[in-house]
């Protein structure tokens, strides 16, 4: 072969040239190509890692999440209000209702964002608007993550003190929302509890044909319609006991953000555009915070998977080489 | 233990100096050796003729250099037994891939002159190793003496494997002018 002797001849060349190719201090652990293959890599593998179990958990991950539920309250007001057959709705606080009729059987519910730069203080004061108002709260909670504290709860107040509650509360921050639905079950109640008396009715006219019954099949029979009717009358007693819990008790699902800076109501278009602008940084902030705490809180699982990986690559590399 | 303490031991004949040697370049040598051969049982046996080699070579020899003399004899040695076992059939690896290459240097109607000795092509080489600049001079070293893939190159300086590869066909391109100028080749 022609080159033997050339690759003889570079076998024997100056030292320098072979300790100046070796010289460690030129060797790289990473290539740029391979680190930037890498990062991108990790930062994928981190994409999936964060997301996929936000998805899988309903989007609460990496975040401290605490709910708690008043299941309680319920209980005990089904057992305050067992006598009572009709709540009479006052409309003493609100002009808006003076015009309905006092015997309607409205359910309110009212949604309510609320903007506050100390939650904790927000908190201590819807409390206190709480208990003083006689409400309860029915289901909350307060998700840490991220630099901004959200608190969701759904509280029942009674209708009589529901206006005077988010008149307490608005004071507290920023109301950024505010939606209330009325909605009017007085047909349905009252077919309701004509059906309950006019089973009652039925009740009273089977127990006395029960009295008087002679053979075991009518017996038989009657007992069968009895327990019918009793069914019926349970049924209908417990949505109307709904109903009662739903009109004496208005619901209102407030979401309190804690924040930096109130948004402006002001419509004037470059601060709208400002504001957009701050609130679209503030977001982004945000949601780096985010994808940061969750990459740490995935670390250990990140790096053995690109350790894995990298592994993987040696070893293929290792023997694509070696097959060569 | 320092290089001029392990040379000490062989002039001293103590056989202490090739547990030393091995401990200090048993994987650079074994490295160079599987680079060329590609089987570890041979690159191994290569690696232990070297200790051989230099514990005969020093004395009288005194390298100045303990990690490149070891590394010539390495490369020899495993050259040598590469071509043995490559007689009847083509062999594989990176050092039938460099002769193919250097090939390229040694027009096809021409060949390196019969009398020209081992050591005046190897001092041509030198002149024209000095002529590359840094970079093209670690490839191509690192390539022909060494026997590494481009791979393993382009990992060595932060290449991509293409300018390796370019880097390597313009520098033996060179190495051809330079050669034909020089009146190497008849």
């Amino acid at each position: 072969m022609k080159s033997e002797k050339i690759i003889d001849a570079i076998g024997e060349i100056k030292d320098e040239y072979i300790v100046e190719a070796h010289n460690k201090k030129e060797l790289k652990p990473f290539n740029i190509m391979m680190l930037g293959k890498f990062v991108v890599g990790a930062l994928a593998l981190c994409l999936i890692i964060t997301i996929v179990p936000n998805i899988l958990r309903g989007g609460n991950a990496g975040g401290d999440y605490y709910n708690k539920t008043a299941n309680y309250v319920q209980e005990s007001y089904y057992e305050n209000s067992s006598d009572t057959s009709y709540y009479d709705f006052e409309t003493k606080d609100s002009s808006a209702r003076e015009s309905i009729n006092i015997n309607k059987k409205l359910i309110v519910t009212g949604d309510m964002n609320l903007e506050t730069m100390d939650l904790d203080k927000a908190l201590t004061n819807l409390n206190d608007a709480i208990n003083n108002n006689d409400a309860y709260i029915q289901d909350s909670s307060i998700n840490t993550r991220g630099v901004n504290r959200i608190y969701n709860a759904t509280i029942r107040i009674p209708a009589d003190n529901y206006q005077n509650f988010i008149g307490g509360i608005g004071n507290d921050g920023n109301i950024t929302y505010y939606h209330e639905n009325t909605k009017d079950i007085t047909d349905t109640y009252s077919d309701l509890d004509a059906k309950l008396t006019s089973l009652k009715a039925q009740e009273e006219k089977v127990l006395e044909f029960y009295k008087e019954a002679k053979s075991i099949e009518d017996l038989m029979s009657i007992e069968s319609r009895l327990s019918d009717i009793r069914y019926q009358i349970d049924y209908i007693e417990t949505q109307l006991k709904n109903y009662d819990l739903l009109v004496a008790y208005s619901t209102l699902n407030i979401t309190i953000t804690e924040t930096k800076a109130y948004t402006e109501t002001s419509e004037n278009f470059f601060t709208r555009l400002g504001n957009s602008f701050v609130n679209g940084w503030n977001s982004f902030i945000n949601e780096v915070g985010d994808f940061v705490i969750d990459v740490v809180y995935n670390i250990w699982v990140i790096i053995i998977v690109v350790l894995i990986i990298f592994g993987a690559y040696k070893a293929y590399k290792h023997f694509r080489n070696k097959k060569k | 233990m320092e290089d001029l303490e392990i040379v000490e031991l062989y002039w001293q004949r103590n056989e202490e100096a090739i547990k030393e040697t091995s401990k200090k370049y048993g994987n650079y040598c074994y490295t160079i050796a599987n680079n060329i051969l590609y089987n570890n049982e041979d690159a191994q046996e290569c690696v232990n003729d070297t200790y051989l080699g230099a514990w005969n070579a020093i004395p009288p020899h005194h390298p100045n250099v303990l990690s490149t003399f070891l590394g010539k004899i390495t490369r020899r040695l495993s050259l040598n037994k590469w071509r043995e076992k490559n007689a009847i059939k083509r062999g594989n690896g990176e050092a039938a891939l460099s002769f193919d290459e250097l090939e390229e240097c040694i027009p096809s109607n021409s060949s390196i002159k019969e009398e020209l000795a081992l050591k005046e092509l190897s001092e041509a080489i030198n002149t024209f190793l000095e002529t590359l600049k840094v970079d093209e001079r670690k490839v191509f070293v690192c390539r022909y003496f060494y026997f590494e893939s481009i791979d393993e190159i382009a990992f060595r300086f932060s290449f991509t494997p293409s300018k390796v590869k370019m880097m390597l066909k313009r520098t033996r391109d060179r190495l051809k002018d330079y050669l034909i100028g020089k009146g190497v080749l008849e």
